[in-house]
């Protein structure tokens, strides 16, 4: 999808554009003398200031000039990067011009990249102006190329990053205000964290990232981390601005669950190569707390997300059905992906088990492992232990389905996917602090907690004692989970929507060729 | 060009609903080659909503529509490459200079580089744009940014053109030029579509005209047809009296032919019913009862009327 056509002809048409009317303002001539003006001043009076003193050798000192220079220039970006990001599509949308790039052949997914390039092109030559000053404390020695064009590289992912999430809420928002509130949202709090870690721990040392880096080795754990969360960032803002860009009746939503299947995958993996060692659920009492905790937040946010797939728009885009009724071999492939009816909740469901066949795979390996040397020691503990252990992942993942099939019921009524996401959610918290608040006010019976399989799991894990889990909990999953779908059914059913078929209701009056004797 | 096809535009049955309100209830037109075909309704007829259907920028609700044999639904990038599509509004980029505004689109249809260059200096020169090539596109006047849309839009050589409202804000003088400008481009073997308001604006360049109100076709045809069903009606007359006389509506009324007469002082006006060459009747008539008029007026009962009768003039 994104790696086709990354710099295809049209794409080039926009880059091209934007620098030329953004450059060619006097306004930018401007923007860039008082950056390369503050830049120096703010070099000078610190170099001043240090060499009056000399309290630093020539050496230091040029280090902590250059990353004087690298913290301007990143405030820099985070002023401007936002800006042109947030103004990205809105503008095209404000001045009309939208429909004339549209009917010219050019799809959103390469308005979207060229937009992103433009951005990046116009950095490039906002940061060019003042790079000369750099050349200057080489003068001073002690501060390699290489650790400089690090600098450039790490302020070019963070741009890029800004710029597509930018991009994304100007696509999504489509409105200049709201998008540049929203990554200010997310630029500001960059700015001052990775601000005071570079002045406080790197930039005032007298080094550069690249040196911290070296006499500081971070765990390769942070980079198999953030390398994929990165990526998927960068890679998800642009399909999410393509997305919100193509019409309702297009065929976007396949991309995005494709992409939203690799995500799982490789957010699963990561989690079982990095925590899976911890991961055992022999050690379920540890496990709880610990790794159980990271487990839970990711559990229950991929509830949140997977909700909304569950209960997107029940009928079949448009252009899904006609991609079906021509009966192209790619219909067959991804059909899957295929939103509307009943895969909608299949595909989330999928998506759920992911995360369940991790981690039951990870009790499989122990089990081949540790479970048959145990009952040389003569302890059940570990038997004990797995059992508990796949009575809270059965619970968990019963509980997941019935807030999938709810969010399911929802899209079937007709509501779109993020409102049947926070319905479906509502009512799960709703149920929440019901027990909870049973509890508390000591109407309380064991079978209540029943309603909210979360809350009866925290109760009874933070008893950290023998409080037994209740199997009939996930009974009462399965038997919501039933309910709704049967519910949603007989509402597709009465609004003619179809539950299994890729057909669209109405699409007998919509010509796919030429009636006959045309 | 697919010869064979006898119509470029096919429009089926298309329906547009926006929640419950049908912009579009069930339209069919078929459009031939070569003609320059006007879209006449009033305000929210359902004009723009067919003009972006057609342009494979919206899809209906239910129903099909075809460019030269495309499906502006299945196949949207086939429709594109087919049609020109200039806009109700005109939007233009800032900071461009029309050389590089044309550039710019020549590179989003993907124009071959080598075949740009001259793509550009031949819709130029059809809109004659060519001495403004440097000018700045905002800087334009109104009447120049149509054209260079309508350059834009001819830039990959479509063999229709679909113009929504292309006159609206024209001064007189650049209507005239903008018409002179759609007929050379039906000589070049274009076909255009173009919607308006006023049919009368029309007239003197289309072939065919389609009248749509609220989501309806209320006519549809060839301008000779439109025009016939005009002269089918009744023609009005208004005659004005030297003097008052009471008597001219016994007078009249014993004409066949004349209905509806309606005396106001000095005003008189009547309907005719019968051929025009029968109308020296009436004349002879007021004649001989030494009835004396100095002013016979034919009410030019024209697209305009014909549009009234057929609108009901509800603003949507
Ligand atoms: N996106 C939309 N959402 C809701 N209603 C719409 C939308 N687009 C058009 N309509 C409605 O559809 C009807 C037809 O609109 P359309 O723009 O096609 O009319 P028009 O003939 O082009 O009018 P005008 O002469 O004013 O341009 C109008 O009543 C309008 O309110
Ligand atoms: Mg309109």
């Amino acid at each position: 999808m994104i790696g086709s056509n990354l710099l295809g002809g049209s794409s080039y048409a926009i880059i091209q554009k934007e620098l030329i009317v953004r450059i060619r303002r006097t306004r930018s001539l401007i923007i860039q003398l008082v950056f390369a003006a503050v830049v120096g001043s703010v070099m000078w009076i610190y170099s001043i200031s240090q060499l009056a003193g000399s309290r630093t050798s020539p050496e230091v000192h040029a280090a902590q000039l250059v990353g004087i220079y690298f913290i301007v220039q990143m405030c820099a970006i985070c002023l401007v990067i936002p800006l042109l990001a947030a103004i990205s599509i809105t503008t095209e949308l404000q001045a009309k011009t939208w429909d004339p790039l549209i009917g010219s052949g050019m799809r959103p997914g390469q308005i979207v990249r060229g937009k992103l390039y433009g951005i990046l092109g116009i950095l490039f030559y906002l940061l060019l102006l003042p790079a000369p000053l750099l050349s200057l404390t080489t003068l001073f020695g002690g501060v390699s190329v290489l650790s400089i064009l690090f600098e450039y590289l790490i302020h070019f992912l963070a741009a890029t990053l800004i710029a597509c999430i930018g991009i994304l809420s100007s696509a999504s928002t489509r409105s200049t205000v709201r998008a540049i509130l929203q990554v200010a949202l997310f630029a500001v709090p960059l700015l001052i964290i990775a601000g005071t870690f570079l002045t406080s721990e790197v930039y005032s040392q007298g080094i550069l990232l690249l040196d911290y880096l070296e006499s500081a080795p971070i765990d390769w754990q942070f980079w198999a981390w953030g390398i994929p969360g990165y990526l998927f960032l960068v890679v998800g803002s642009l399909m999410g601005a393509t997305h919100f860009l193509s019409g309702v009746e297009s065929a976007r939503d396949v991309p995005i669950r494709a992409l939203s299947l690799i995500i799982f995958l490789v957010v699963v993996g990561l989690i079982l190569i990095t925590v899976g060692p911890d991961l055992q659920p022999g050690n379920y009492n540890s496990m709880i707390r610990d790794v159980g905790k990271l487990m839970s937040v990711f559990v229950g946010l991929s509830v949140l997300g997977l909700a909304r797939f569950a209960g997107s728009e029940a009928r079949v885009p448009l252009r899904i059905a006609q991609i079906r009724q021509r009966g192209h071999w790619t219909s067959w492939l991804g059909i899957v992906f295929f939103p509307g009816g009943i895969r909608n909740f299949l595909f989330a469901t999928v998506l759920w088990g992911i995360c369940f066949g991790a981690t039951v795979g990870c009790w499989l390996m122990e089990y081949s492992t540790t479970g048959t040397m145990l009952p040389l020691n003569g302890s059940s503990l570990f038997l004990e232990n797995s059992a508990k252990f796949i009575q809270m992942q059965g619970i968990l993942f019963t509980w997941g389905i019935s807030v999938l099939a709810t969010a399911w019921f929802f899209g079937q009524c007709g509501f779109n996917g993020i409102i049947s996401a926070v319905l479906a959610n509502g009512i799960q918290v709703g149920l929440a602090m019901m027990v909870a608040t049973a509890r508390e006010l000591s109407l309380w019976s064991e079978k209540v907690e029943w309603l909210s399989p979360p809350v009866h799991l925290i109760y009874r894990s933070a008893a950290g004692t023998g409080a037994e889990m209740a199997p009939e909990v996930v009974l009462v999953s399965l038997a919501l989970s039933t309910l709704m779908i049967i519910g949603g059914v007989l509402i597709a059913r009465r609004r003619g929507i179809p539950v299994w078929s890729i057909k669209r209701s109405g699409m007998d009056k919509l010509y796919l060729k030429i009636p006959e004797g045309n | 060009m697919n010869e064979s096809r006898p119509s470029i535009i096919e429009v089926r049955d298309l329906w547009m609903s926006f929640g419950k309100k049908d912009a579009l209830a069930g339209i069919s037109f078929d459009i031939p080659r070569g003609v320059i075909h006007g879209f006449i309704g009033p305000n929210g007829a359902g004009k723009t909503t067919t003009i972006r259907i057609l342009a494979a920028l919206q899809i209906p609700t239910a129903g099909g529509a075809w460019i030269d044999g495309a499906n502006v639904v299945t196949e949207p990038e086939e429709v594109r490459l087919r049609l020109g599509y200039m806009p109700d509004y005109v939007g233009v980029y800032e900071g461009l200079s029309v050389m590089e505004y044309l550039e710019f689109f020549a590179m989003a249809h993907q124009l071959p580089a080598s075949r740009r260059r001259s793509a550009i200096s031949d819709v130029v020169e059809l809109t004659d744009l060519d001495k403004l090539l440097e000018v700045e596109v905002h800087v334009l006047s109104k009447g120049m940014k149509q054209r260079l849309c309508l350059a834009q839009t001819l830039l990959h050589e479509p063999d229709l053109l679909i113009l929504d409202e292309p006159a609206s804000g024209l001064d007189p003088r650049a209507r005239i030029e903008f018409r002179s400008l759609l007929t050379e481009l039906r000589r070049l073997g274009k076909t255009v579509f173009l919607s308006s308001h006023i049919l009368s604006e029309l007239s003197p360049i289309c072939d065919s005209v389609s009248i749509v109100e609220k989501g309806h076709l209320v006519a549809h045809g060839s301008m000779e047809q439109i025009q016939n069903r005009i002269r089918s009606g009744d023609v009005q007359y208004e005659v004005t009296l030297v003097e008052a006389n009471d008597d001219v509506e016994a007078i009249l009324s014993q004409i066949p032919g004349v209905s509806r007469i309606l005396l106001e002082g000095r005003k008189l006006s009547f309907d005719w019913s019968e051929d025009d060459s029968e109308i020296h009747q009436v004349w002879a008539a007021l004649a001989s009862r030494k009835v004396a008029f100095t002013r016979v007026r034919r009410h030019e009962d024209d697209l305009e009327n014909l549009f009234m009768s057929l609108t009901t003039g509800e603003v949507q």
